[in-house]
């Protein structure tokens, strides 16, 4: 089994200012201490007109369970690569998500699409945790974190297209 | 190396002076409370404990010299022993720590014949030890069975990229 998440964001800011702002490795860098990331390191990170990649391997502040901190350890470690493409009027991507000392991880896809004046962000992850018994109850634990960092993101973003970061 | 969970469980609960209590409470169900019965079980899952706890090492330090494509079934075997309350509870002593070596040797034994299957060579080698069916008539004939399950689950999932 594995736990499914799907989430759309709605954004003013038309799709070429979103491609704009996610080419931007300072928007990153930004992001990541704006929501408390710490020991951020770049495995890499490119960007052009129509496609962007980026791998980056980060310390994550997460109210974890015990059963979770246990495993993952002291320090929540984070790798995150997500391959983006832009065709036409719209951007999509694939994601991989893997913490430290956890078998599995998180893939999925994202979009960004024109909506009304804006745009949209979409998400379809889909976590997996392979361990005996309490796989499925890591799952829901990863889930919900993504789902709380994706809030925090989303207010982050805001405020960079609003020019006030 | 990386820190090995099942032997800081055995040291912690080794030192306990109940360490054996809940595992005499099932010889005595089963109807194994003679001493000689008793001292057997002992060392013999004394044996299986630390033989589990050494293939763990063994891993360890294959995954440490790349073979990183077992990291995930390591990974796996220590997220089960992280967790104290998993089908036994770690509060019951010994018994807590039996169905932990039990996963792990499930997990690494089927991972090994995942690999042989595929024409790779596994980086341990479990061997069956004279405490396999004590094991089982200690944890019950369900548990074993429900972990036996969770395990084959748990390594269908880890070897889908090996080739």
């Amino acid at each position: 089994m594995s736990k499914k998440f799907i989430r759309t964001d709605a954004y003013e800011a038309d799709v070429d200012q979103m491609w704009a702002m996610i080419t931007n490795q300072d928007y990153w860098i930004a992001k990541y201490e704006a929501i408390g990331s710490t020991e951020v390191r770049w495995e890499n990170f490119a960007a052009s007109e129509d496609s962007f990649t980026y791998t980056s391997i980060r310390n994550v502040p997460a109210d974890l369970p015990s059963f979770v901190k246990k495993v993952v350890g002291d320090t929540n470690t984070v790798t995150t690569t997500e391959r983006w493409t832009r065709a036409g009027d719209a951007a999509s991507a694939t994601t991989d998500i893997r913490v430290k000392n956890v078998p599995g991880g998180t893939t999925g896809a994202m979009q960004i699409t024109p909506a009304g004046k804006g745009s949209q962000w979409s998400f379809d992850f889909d976590t997996k945790v392979s361990l005996p018994l309490i796989g499925g109850k890591f799952e829901g634990v990863m889930t919900d974190q993504t789902g709380a960092q994706l809030t925090e993101e989303k207010a982050f973003n805001r405020r960079w297209l609003a020019g006030e970061v | 190396m990386r820190d090995n969970p099942l032997r800081e469980l055995l040291g912690a609960i080794t030192a306990r002076d109940d360490a054996w209590t809940a595992v005499l409470g099932r010889l005595d169900e089963l109807g194994r409370d003679d001493q000689t019965s008793v001292a057997g079980v002992q060392h013999d899952v004394g044996e299986y404990l630390e033989d589990t706890a050494a293939l763990l090492d063994t891993l360890a330090l294959a995954v440490e010299g790349g073979r990183v494509d077992w990291a995930e079934v390591l990974d796996a075997a220590h997220g089960y022993l992280g967790n104290p309350d998993d089908l036994v509870s770690d509060e019951q002593g010994v018994l807590g720590i039996l169905d932990d070596a039990f996963v792990c040797r499930c997990l690494l034994r089927q991972a090994a014949d995942a690999a042989r299957q595929r024409q790779l060579t596994p980086p341990v080698q479990v061997d069956g030890l004279p405490a396999e069916q004590t094991v089982r008539q200690l944890l019950g004939v369900p548990v074993a069975a429900t972990l036996e399950v969770a395990a084959r689950q748990t390594v269908a999932d880890l070897v889908q990229g090996w080739r």
